[in-house]
């Protein structure tokens, strides 16, 4: 069912889930300064992230390098300090410890860093991302 | 070393791959092609359409008379009395369109004793809409309550991608303005709200009907709150006119006053948990008509209050077992109606018994996986129909069952569908001067429809084949003084569609649509035959979003060519600020209604010639949207 579910939805190749998902593999590595990085993923973002090569979805935060969704409420020991990579505007704001996020504002897809935390990670922010940074 | 030479590498390599990271490209993609419908679209459906949050942006879509008037090879025509009635031809009964039902994200919007809302929502700003879908006859028992020959999806905005708010105005020919504005938060606790309010001064063309301007100005306020999150939702809308009501009930167009105030109230819930949905939702309709004619006419003045409570409910169960998904279902919808203020001819009418209808609905569907890319869809609904306090028609057993198979690859699609329906009489025709003393048969519906799909990565080839027949449907009686009665013979419909739609450049979309359709035995034409021709174009250049829309008609009862151009233009300043210019139906020969002219005399009914009107009219609107 899910393959009829999956090539029903395949005109023009992609859909927004994974126009999102390329965004996240091409600025990921780059603030890493490596190919591939292991995440940890909430429910809103686990589906289209398992579809990725390049980032290796994990089942403990503990294990990731970065999380990436929304809601993230109940995070076990030590992954509290973990960095975040937010996808919603509320979660941006309300996470202490967002590198970035990825979220939709008035219709629009818009993509936000905090420079505060990219330093204090130790992450790599190139010149053409530098714009976006807070 | 070794380690740190490959890191090195690694990095560089990162760093000139982010020269060539094109971030605003990769946003613009997003947006234009993030499509929620891929979400929402039911699988195994049937034939759709869909209209896409990108699509109806850049067409500049700010009614859904818009989609409506290339959807469908029935376009989008009024009634006489301005309401929105795809299905008319003209004459006094005010609703034929009950089986195109309408809904609001998973709830369906009634329209009281019309049953289906179309009438009140037909030709509403759909500003607070992210993405459309058109089914042609019931794409699932999950939805059909009630007989379904067009399902309209609408599917509202949501914080998820609307968070903020926007505000947008316009002004438009002989003076109309409309202003809009809705508003998308996410709460705590998971919940998003949706808050959308809209007011409308709709100034229309006057038609001439024999020194009478017939109007069809609309003055309108429409409300939308959504409350939701992953499983649950709440919809809150309530939509308020005042129409000019155009010829109304006068016989030979000539109104003195014919208007029409609606007051729809929809509350409703739905929840899906797990494999268990369920849903409940309530629905107040007020509808008061006043109507005065010459004295001397047949019908010189005629008011009426129709105030009617719906309520129902639904609960689905979805299971699996090996390689079939089962679908359970059962409905209950109530309607409770009065008529009060009921005068003709400044005579009290004798209050009618018929006041309630309540129909129960059980349905099982199973959609079985014959192979990984084939899967057999089938159903059967059972529908039991009471209206206990009626003279005629009061009550029905109905049974309706639908058969679809759909095969997939890559680049084909190729679907056949079949069903069988029935088609009971709304509330408002039971026992009422629209229809003959008797107890009419429910009309059948049968179709079969092939619909072949061919993709490739920038085109979509659609074709569709159908064949329809329809038995005991409901047309007026000549010989009855023109109420509506079973048609003794069998109706059959065949029609054909060609559909290419093709991306040549990134954001430039091209959109072609060919369909005939031919209508055999009907009373006045043996066969009827009518052509349509969609020709559309989405274009894209840095800032401006361009859009042309060409539709050309005929049929060879009218033998009549149709045109409607339709042009917009729009300017994005900035992020949060557009400005838009649109020109609907630019060269003013959008295809016309035929609305029946007659008088009695002393030797009979005398003919005086229908009046033609068009329901899109010729005009030009400029607009400005705010986002915050």
């Amino acid at each position: 069912m899910r393959i009829i579910a999956l090539l029903l939805g395949s005109f023009f190749l992609l859909y927004g889930g994974e126009y999102e998902l390329r965004l996240y593999e091409k600025i990921l590595p780059i603030l890493y300064g490596t190919r591939t990085l292991k995440v940890f993923p909430d429910h809103t973002t686990q589906n289209d992230l398992q579809k990725s090569t390049i980032l290796k979805v994990v089942p403990n935060c503990y294990d990731a390098d970065v999380l990436i969704g929304k809601r993230f409420h109940n995070l076990h020991n030590g992954c509290e300090t973990k960095p975040i990579f937010a996808t919603s505007y509320k979660s941006y704001k309300n996470h202490k410890t967002v590198i970035g996020a990825f979220y939709w504002r008035k219709g629009r897809p818009q993509i936000s860093f905090k420079k505060e935390n990219i330093q204090k990670f130790n992450l790599f922010l190139p010149d053409s991302l530098k714009r976006y940074a807070q | 070393m070794k380690r740190l030479g490959l890191s090195l590498l690694t990095f560089f390599s990162l760093l000139h791959a982010e020269d060539s990271l094109d971030i605003n490209t990769l946003l613009t993609d997003i947006e234009k092609k993030s499509d929620l419908s891929e979400k929402t679209k039911l699988e195994n459906s049937g034939i759709s359409l869909v209209y896409t949050r990108d699509d109806l942006d850049r067409m500049q879509a700010k009614y859904l008379k818009d989609i409506l008037i290339s959807s469908t090879t029935y376009g989008y025509r009024e009634n006489r009395y301005s309401a929105p009635d795809p299905f008319n031809r003209g004459d006094l009964t005010p609703f034929v369109s009950s089986a195109i039902r309408i809904f609001i994200d998973n709830q369906e919007i009634l329209g009281g004793v019309f049953a289906s809302g179309l009438a009140n929502l037909g030709d509403i700003d759909i500003s607070f809409v992210d993405h459309i879908e058109i089914y042609t006859q019931t794409p699932t028992y999950e939805y059909s309550t009630e007989p379904t020959f067009m399902l309209i999806k609408l599917y509202t905005k949501s914080a998820l991608k609307d968070e903020g708010s926007k505000v947008e105005m316009s002004y438009a020919s002989r003076g109309a303005t409309r202003i809009t504005a809705y508003t998308a938060n996410e709460l705590n606790n998971d919940w998003n709200c949706f808050t959308y309010a809209t007011y409308d001064n709709l100034k229309r063309e006057k038609y001439n009907s024999f020194g009478t301007a017939l109007s069809r100005d609309k003055k309108r306020t429409h409300l939308i709150t959504t409350l939701n999150n992953d499983n649950h939702r709440i919809l809150f809308e309530n939509i308020n006119f005042t129409t000019d009501a155009f010829a109304g009930s006068s016989l030979d167009a000539t109104p003195l006053i014919s208007t029409l105030n609606v007051n729809n109230l929809h509350i409703g819930y739905d929840a899906k948990i797990n494999n268990f949905s369920y849903g409940v939702d309530f629905d107040q309709h007020i509808l008061k008509y006043n109507f005065l004619d010459n004295p001397g006419s047949y019908i010189y003045s005629k008011t009426s209050t129709t105030t009617t409570n719906i309520l129902s409910a639904d609960a689905n169960y979805k299971f699996h077992f090996l390689k079939n998904e089962f679908i359970a279902g059962a409905k209950y919808r109530t309607k409770r109606y009065k008529l009060t203020n009921d005068t003709k001819n400044n005579k009290t009418q004798p209050k009618r018994g018929n006041n309630h209808q309540d129909v129960a609905t059980f349905f099982i569907q199973n959609i079985y996986s014959v192979m990984k890319n084939l899967v057999l869809t089938g159903g059967v609904q059972y529908v039991n129909v009471k209206n206990p306090n009626a003279k005629y028609n009061n009550g029905s057993d109905i049974l309706g069952y639908r058969l679809a198979l759909t095969y997939v690859t890559p680049s084909w699609t190729l679907k056949t569908v079949a069903s069988h329906s029935e088609t009971y009489l709304e509330p408002f025709l039971i026992d009422s001067d629209y229809v003959s003393d008797k107890d009419l048969k429910n009309y059948t519906v049968d179709f079969i429809y092939e619909d072949i799909i061919y993709t490739l990565s920038s085109d979509k080839f659609e074709t569709i084949f159908g064949y329809l027949r329809s038995d005991n449907y409901l047309l007026p009686n000549d010989q009855n003084g023109g109420k509506l009665d079973n048609y003794t013979k069998t109706l059959s419909t065949t029609n054909a569609l060609f559909r290419w739609t093709h991306e040549y450049r990134r954001y430039d979309k091209l959109f072609i649509d060919l369909s005939y359709q031919d209508v055999h035995n009907l009373p006045s034409l043996s066969i009827y035959t009518e052509y349509k021709a969609i020709l559309r174009t989405l274009n894209t250049f840095n800032k401006i979003d361009l859009f042309n829309e060409l539709i050309g008609e005929y049929d060879n009862s009218s033998k009549k060519h149709s045109f409607t151009y339709n042009l917009a233009l729009k300017y994005r300043y900035s992020d949060s600020l557009s400005f838009a210019f649109k020109g609907e139906n630019i060269f003013d020969k959008a295809p016309e209604n035929s609305y029946m002219r007659i008088q009695f005399t002393k030797t009979g009914v005398q003919n005086l010639g229908s009046l033609y009107a068009p329901s899109y009219d010729r005009r030009a609107i400029v607009s400005m949207e705010y986002l915050f």
